[in-house]
């Protein structure tokens, strides 16, 4: 398996795409940071305000780069040469990991130097950052397994496609839960990581209850992709 | 003899369709074996199986004699490298590239031997020109290149000529050729264009709705099509007669019809028979290619 992600993580490193997303990760950063600065809004926690957008993109473009692998056939060349899959499956989701938290705590640390740099560190209460930073950590990497399952379960081009088009009802559903204050809503919504995401402009009052839910969310889904894959006909 | 691949009975049905229906094989070691098969008769869908891409619905094959069902088999199909339909490669790396990936992909612990690859498959001088703008015939090359990495014992090719210009087609037959018998590899290799696997295949395996209707050697084809004279008598028994009296081979078709081979003396074999009172009808050159024994044998008409 670590040959295939080593594979994965080089291949990252030749696209353009996953490039201009870490690229686009750190301006975001300093964008979010300089405007909440200028609209005296910036306080610890504006930096949470991103993570929802920048999961989106990442998404997008984690769903392509597995996606390709269908698209371009050389998901064959790696079972042809007996690898397994389920070792394939892993690797695969690994590698969105690591692109989704690389990128994600590329773009917490550099908010964090500009936000200190602008505003200081005297209202920085490091508890509730970390929790935050943990809270949205966790998000990503669920949201990663989400991806992950449906790029490789749809086994197509619409693999970059579906993973973003999903995260539109779930930021609704988020959306509405704050609207309609209705109770099994608010408890569906701590369970999905778009929604938790959006909670994080404050200081989280769940942190622990947060990050239980993505674990399962991230293992009801990397269990759930791995058994559907290990049985399926590829082209 | 030894074989590198035999299934058994292999089927692979989707709802209502029956892509291999009991498909039994051999693929003799050190052969290249043509597989030869009307659009949708289960080509693909064979090689798929044995590469682990897809899996039979009942029935088994086994490689290197490791059964399908073995824990062994992902192990064993280190041995073999494939090219199925279309290249896979990575078409924002050059040629270099996608073979170190492979390399990569393979787990070998450096990147010996890429070089001789490029030249073997004649991608050598393609410096950092991208994959994406190869021309057919050098993705198929780099295809046959990234399937060659690690040294299989074993080559599957499906269609690797379609598309290609005639040169390409020369260029990929002396591959071919080379691979067999400088570095000794056993090759499948499909093709629709049957009268260039008639250049280069040993063996072939022809397959009509999911099953393979007739295995021979490529000997025993060239028995089968060999040229000869079909001549239509009044009766074959006194042709056969004065055949065995007069030393030719040949071979009975019906009560009317048989087929001489060599170059009889027609005044000779005339006279004889107007002697045993037989009458010639006809005679005509017969002459069958791989095409039309293939034709002969599965059938013509529609695959639809």
């Amino acid at each position: 398996m670590n040959k295939l992600i080593k594979v994965n993580l080089k291949l990252m490193l030749h696209r353009k795409d996953t490039l201009l997303c870490l690229a686009g990760a750190l301006f975001f950063a300093f964008f979010v940071t300089a405007s909440n600065y200028q609209t005296e809004a910036l306080n610890w926690f504006t930096m949470f305000s991103g993570p929802v957008m920048l999961v989106m993109i990442f998404s997008a473009v984690g769903g392509l780069f597995i996606s390709r692998d269908y698209t371009q056939n050389t998901i064959r060349n790696k079972l042809s040469v007996g690898h397994k899959r389920i070792d394939i499956y892993l690797a695969n989701q690994i590698s969105q990991i690591i692109f989704f938290c690389v990128t994600m705590i590329l773009y917490l640390a550099v908010s964090c130097i500009l936000t200190a740099a602008f505003i200081g560190t005297k209202d920085a209460v490091a508890s509730d950052i970390l929790g935050n930073t943990a809270v949205c950590i966790l998000a990503c990497i669920a949201l990663s397994a989400l991806t992950t399952f449906i790029s490789m379960t749809v086994q197509s081009a619409a693999g970059g496609a579906i993973p973003l088009i999903i995260m539109y009802p779930l930021l609704m559903f988020s959306v509405l839960v704050e609207e309609l204050d209705i109770k099994w809503m608010k408890t569906v919504s701590e369970f999905i990581p778009v929604c938790q995401l959006t909670t994080l402009v404050a200081p989280d009052q769940l942190v622990g209850r947060h990050i239980i839910f993505s674990i399962i969310f991230t293992l009801f889904f990397v269990i759930a992709g791995a058994a559907a894959f290990r049985k399926s006909d590829l082209k | 003899m030894d074989y590198v691949l035999k299934t058994n009975s292999l089927c692979k049905h989707y709802k209502n369709f029956k892509a291999l229906n009991g498909l039994t094989m051999n693929v003799p070691k050190g052969s290249i074996y043509g597989f030869v098969g009307r659009n949708g008769a289960g080509k693909t869908t064979l090689i798929r199986m044995v590469c682990g891409i897809q899996f039979p619905t009942d029935g088994n094959f086994e490689l290197y004699g490791v059964k399908n069902t073995d824990e062994k088999i992902s192990d064993t199909r280190r041995k073999m490298g494939a090219v199925i339909e279309t290249p896979s490669i990575i078409p924002y790396l050059n040629a270099r590239k996608n073979l170190e990936m492979q390399y990569d992909i393979m787990g070998m612990p450096d990147y010996k031997g890429i070089d001789e690859l490029l030249d073997l498959v004649g991608l050598k001088n393609t410096g950092k020109k991208l994959a994406k703008n190869f021309s057919l015939g050098m993705r198929q090359r780099l295809g046959i290149a990234v399937a060659l990495c690690g040294n299989p014992d074993l080559l599957v090719l499906d269609e690797p000529i379609n598309g290609l210009d005639p040169q390409g087609i020369i260029d990929m037959r002396e591959l071919i050729l080379k691979l067999n018998r400088e570095k000794k590899i056993t090759i499948i290799i499909s093709s629709h264009i049957l009268d260039e696997l008639s250049k280069i295949a040993t063996h072939y395996g022809f397959i009509n709705d999911g099953r393979i209707v007739r295995e021979m050697s490529a000997e025993e084809l060239e028995q089968e099509c060999r040229k000869c004279m079909r001549i239509n008598v009044t009766d074959t028994t006194v042709l056969a007669r004065v055949l065995d009296t007069m030393k030719l081979d040949y071979k009975i078709i019906d009560n009317e019809i048989a087929d001489i081979y060599g170059s009889p003396n027609i005044t000779d074999l005339a006279l004889s028979l107007w002697d045993e009172k037989c009458k010639i009808i006809s005679v005509s050159e017969h002459d069958e290619n791989l095409e039309s024994f293939f034709i002969s044998l599965v059938g013509g008409g529609s695959d639809e």
